[in-house]
């Protein structure tokens, strides 16, 4: 079981020029080239070649950014999409952000073919691959550039030490979000606010998803539940919110009552659960550094 | 005279260029402009008017547009929409010669809102009588362009689509661009949109919203939120003057064509709550679906709503 002082290291990764994310890019696959120059933007340009979504990237640190449109003659373009976002632990975030119930398929460390739409990542960067139409065989010309990426990308990178903390059983995979201030939080968590818990760029936190076993979840039929694992910069981070969380139980969620308990640097909080025993029982899953106040 | 061609001439008015003087005839000054102080009564018993117009043959297999029928849909859209049987004098109720008129239209480049309707569109201010270097069209760079800054008239049109951090790409968030710092708009999933409606450049202008339903993004996810899989030949433009309506009665086609394709309710990852909110709490307009009448026109089959 991991301890909380081999937990608190990231995969900080050197940094680069956006442009040299080129280096990882293939000049061609199954015919299709490069249609144009790559556009790259730094944090302040992002808005430019995304709508809306920048602002997750923004919150989990990114760097920068190119976006490369590969074309062959009579077929879709395929737009990539590489995104620097300074650390490992921050490119899981870029792919975890979204739901990710789709098929794996082995590139990168982590991957989702969602139709015939590619996301991984691996070392500090989180790829994306989107055709723009649909023909017969365009899903397995997105894999081959997925995989051609991967594969120029020399650093592996692992995911923020945080996952190790999370309980296993009833885990569900496919929604665990990285955070580190309230933003990508609340886009996740139907939450009446998230000040209480005073988080900020320096915080660090998972919004993990959990189905209950038949015992915990309610005779109503909730059988779901979310916990909320965040590492403050400090201890008295940790116990302000802690402390706010106890004085004032509905200020972060008011439809359930929040379990919450501390150790350290660490917060750890149920929310969701359709009873105070099902919260509990999640919390006491935990490993036992995360249950030192009771 | 000099004679352009429908492109030449978006390139010049996008760009703030000089009148062209184009001979249109121009009709008879119109009554005052429907819109002009955008304020939907939205008091109880108030209603909006929307309208549906759909049309099989407005692309083919391949997703290409016809101009031809497009235009006509848009016609027949607005003639509905203002209770005229003639498109022309709906037209001219709509915009006077002496407005300046900008469209914003949206380019994202997953979807956009087609050229050929921003062509038409441009058409039917020309054949009011507005003239050529009164009209622009633009989207990113509307705070730059001339015609917008000194605008009297605006016309928003927008393909309808989930979005990965409003929830929904709305009317209502087609103006975000008329803020110089549009990212502080973004705070809470959008849901203050409606407020970017009392920007002086945007207060009082709106005289039509248009969100474009040929292939209507319904999910997706990623930097982009974009998949081509999540869309499908609906074939239809959604028209109205009140931009909440406009905006509700799109989203209430896109919760159709999820809750049909996923065969459940399947809530938006990022609730569109900006929607109701610009009723709620900025009277903006309605987007209760009981008080919207929606009018449709066009081919039934696959309707939703």
């Amino acid at each position: 079981m991991p301890t909380f002082s081999t937990l608190l290291g990231v995969f900080c990764m050197a940094a680069a020029p956006v442009a040299d994310l080129a280096k990882s890019l293939p000049a061609e696959v199954i015919g299709y080239t490069p249609a144009s120059a790559d556009e790259t933007a730094d944090r302040d340009g992002m808005f430019r070649l995304i709508d809306g979504g920048a602002e997750v990237y923004l919150a989990l640190n990114v760097r920068g950014m190119l976006e490369r449109t590969y074309a062959k003659k009579n077929a879709p373009d395929i737009i990539v999409d590489l995104f620097d976002m300074g650390s490992s632990a921050d490119a899981f975030g870029a792919y975890h952000y979204a739901m990710r119930e789709g098929r794996s398929v082995g590139v990168g460390v982590e991957s989702e073919l969602h139709g015939n739409t590619l996301a991984f990542w691996k070392g500090r960067l989180f790829v994306s691959i989107v055709p723009l139409r649909v023909i017969a065989g365009i899903g397995d010309v997105v894999l081959a550039l997925g995989q051609s990426i991967a594969k120029g990308i020399k650093e592996q990178g692992g995911p923020p030490a945080l996952v190790r903390l999370l309980p296993r059983q009833g885990l569900v995979a496919s929604q665990v979000h990285y955070f580190h201030d309230g933003s990508l939080l609340r886009m996740r968590a139907a939450l009446a606010s998230v000040a209480v818990l005073g988080l900020t760029a320096e915080t660090e936190g998972l919004l993990a998803r959990y189905r209950l076993s038949d015992d915990t979840a309610s005779a109503a039929g909730a059988t779901g539940a979310a916990l909320l694992l965040i590492r403050y910069p400090t201890d008295a981070g940790a116990r302000a919110a802690f402390a706010a969380l106890r004085t004032s139980p509905t200020s972060l969620d008011a439809a359930h009552t929040v379990e919450a308990r501390l150790a350290g640097r660490l917060l750890a909080a149920v929310l969701d659960a359709p009873s105070p025993a099902a919260a509990r029982a999640l919390l006491d899953a935990l490993p036992q550094e995360g249950k030192a106040v009771p | 005279m000099k004679k352009v061609n429908r492109r030449e001439f978006l390139q010049i008015s996008a760009a703030g260029g000089a009148a062209l003087a184009l001979g249109c005839e121009k009709p008879p000054r119109p009554p005052a402009p429907l819109g002009a102080n955008h304020s939907p009564a939205t008091a109880p018993g108030a209603r909006a008017r929307v309208v549906l117009v759909r049309d099989e043959k407005v692309m083919d297999a391949s997703g290409n547009i016809s101009a031809l029928v497009l235009a006509r849909m848009l016609d027949d859209g607005v003639a509905a929409l203002l209770g005229e049987a003639d498109p022309k004098r709906a037209w001219a109720r709509l915009l006077a010669p002496t407005d300046v008129l900008g469209i914003k239209t949206n380019r994202w480049k997953f979807l956009r809102t087609p050229i050929e309707l921003e062509e038409a569109l441009c058409e039917r201010a020309l054949a009011v009588g507005v003239k050529a270097g009164d009209i622009a069209v633009d989207d990113h760079g509307v705070l730059d362009n001339p015609v917008f800054q000194r605008a009297t008239a605006l016309i928003n049109a927008r393909p309808a689509r989930t979005h990965d951090w409003a929830g929904m790409g709305t009317c209502l968030k087609n103006y975000i661009m008329f803020d110089p710092t549009p990212s502080r708009w973004h705070d809470d999933s959008c849901a203050n949109l409606a407020g970017l409606w009392d920007l002086p450049a945007v207060k009082g202008k709106t005289r039509l919203c248009i969100q474009v339903v040929l292939t209507p993004l319904f999910h997706g996810k990623g930097p982009h939120h974009f998949q081509p899989e999540y869309t499908w030949p609906y074939s239809g433009l959604i028209l109205g003057a009140d931009p909440v309506a406009v905006d509700a009665t799109a989203l209430r086609l896109l919760e159709a064509k999820r809750r049909d394709f996923f065969s459940q309710e399947l809530p938006f990852y990022v609730s569109p709550k900006h929607v109701t909110l610009a009723e709620t709490r900025y009277g903006l307009g309605i987007a209760d679906p009981s008080r919207i009448d929606v009018v449709k026109l066009g081919f039934r089959e696959g309707v939703l709503i």
